[in-house]
């Protein structure tokens, strides 16, 4: 059986959040963003990225539960904006726990890495890039 | 198959009452005179350790080296965490004070007000109730609890000022087995009906 869309539940989750929503309204996307956004600037927006990370100490046993590292980038037109679509990014994931989307139960987020100001190399678009490490269910809720 | 939930990830929260307080209902917030004496998020990394230490003896019968069978001969219940709540209330709880002893003095003669404790002197540990509270394991967005009727704060109180770290005071709450009963565990399993 397939372990619950836990990318989906933490972009799910993050576009719950009316802080979040008040910096990029809808704009949280899984990976990265949308076509529709290519221009020469990029509005307050947040992509969710899947970043690895090594084993811990749920799988070194038969509990269905595990951490994975999520790369989370936060855009806006300027830096300053991506630093303000971060600042409303990291204490939502700060205070993530014992949350369910759907069959997915997310139990904590751990920033592992906290914001840095980058800009894409293509695009030159503004961006603040953080990871944490989420801890989730690998079997379904009921 | 298993249910994700039956796995209780993040610390409690922990309640106190004067002892002899009604114990809330499962699904009520504690209100009255149950107080918080530390939420989840002014809570140390090591969460709330719930500790059930026991003295366990083997009996041998003469001439064999084995054991026949096994006594308890003691059995405890502990409480601890770390707060990182510096109002007066959870320092005095921390302390081993009756948050009731708090003397709150006006502002006034040129100072602000302020709420100020004494250290306890008496040799009679400060006792109250407590409830842990956390997730169920057996219901999504259900309640679980540890209920302590009687618990002495035997902390040594330690609140370090530095540079580069939070005040903390550390809680450890004894239980004692009296007429209230002791230690009782209970998790939500069905939904809730009127």
């Amino acid at each position: 059986m397939s372990m619950p869309d836990v990318l989906g539940a933490v972009v799910a989750y993050l576009r719950g959040e009316s802080d979040i929503a008040t910096e990029v309204g809808a704009r949280v996307y899984g990976d990265a963003l949308p076509a529709s956004l290519s221009g020469q600037t990029v509005p307050k927006s947040i992509a969710v990225r899947m970043a690895g990370s090594g084993f811990d100490q749920f799988d070194r046993t038969f509990v269905p539960i595990g951490s994975t590292l999520f790369e989370i980038r936060c855009y806006g037109p300027t830096a300053l904006d991506a630093a303000q679509v971060y600042y409303a990014v990291q204490p939502a994931m700060r205070r993530l726990k014992r949350h369910y989307e759907g069959d997915c139960l997310i139990h904590a987020a751990t920033p592992v890495s906290k914001g840095t100001s980058l800009r894409e190399p293509d695009t030159r678009w503004f961006f603040v890039r953080a990871t944490y490490s989420v801890l989730a269910a690998e079997e379904a809720a009921a | 198959m298993a249910e994700p939930e039956e796995v209780i990830v993040g610390p409690a929260d922990v309640y106190w009452s004067p002892v002899g307080e009604a114990r809330p209902g499962l699904n009520e917030t504690p209100g009255g005179n149950w107080e918080i004496v530390v939420a989840s998020d002014r809570m140390g990394e090591k969460g709330v350790i719930l500790r059930a230490p026991r003295t366990a003896t083997d009996i041998n019968s003469v001439g064999s080296i084995t054991p026949i069978k096994v006594v308890n001969t003691s059995a405890g219940f502990e409480v601890e965490f770390d707060s990182m709540d510096s109002r007066v209330e959870p320092v005095a709880l921390g302390a081993g004070i009756d948050p009731d002893d708090i003397e709150d003095v006006a502002a006034g003669g040129g100072n602000g007000g302020y709420s100020e404790i004494t250290l306890p002197t008496s040799p009679i540990p400060f006792q109250a109730s407590l409830l842990i509270r956390f997730p169920s394991p057996h219901l999504a967005n259900g309640v679980a609890e540890y209920y302590v009727p009687v618990a002495n704060q035997v902390g040594t109180m330690e609140a370090g000022f530095t540079k580069d770290g939070a005040t903390m005071i550390t809680h450890i709450w004894r239980a004692v087995n009296t007429a209230a009963g002791w230690v009782k565990y209970r998790a939500q399993t069905s939904a809730v009906s009127p």
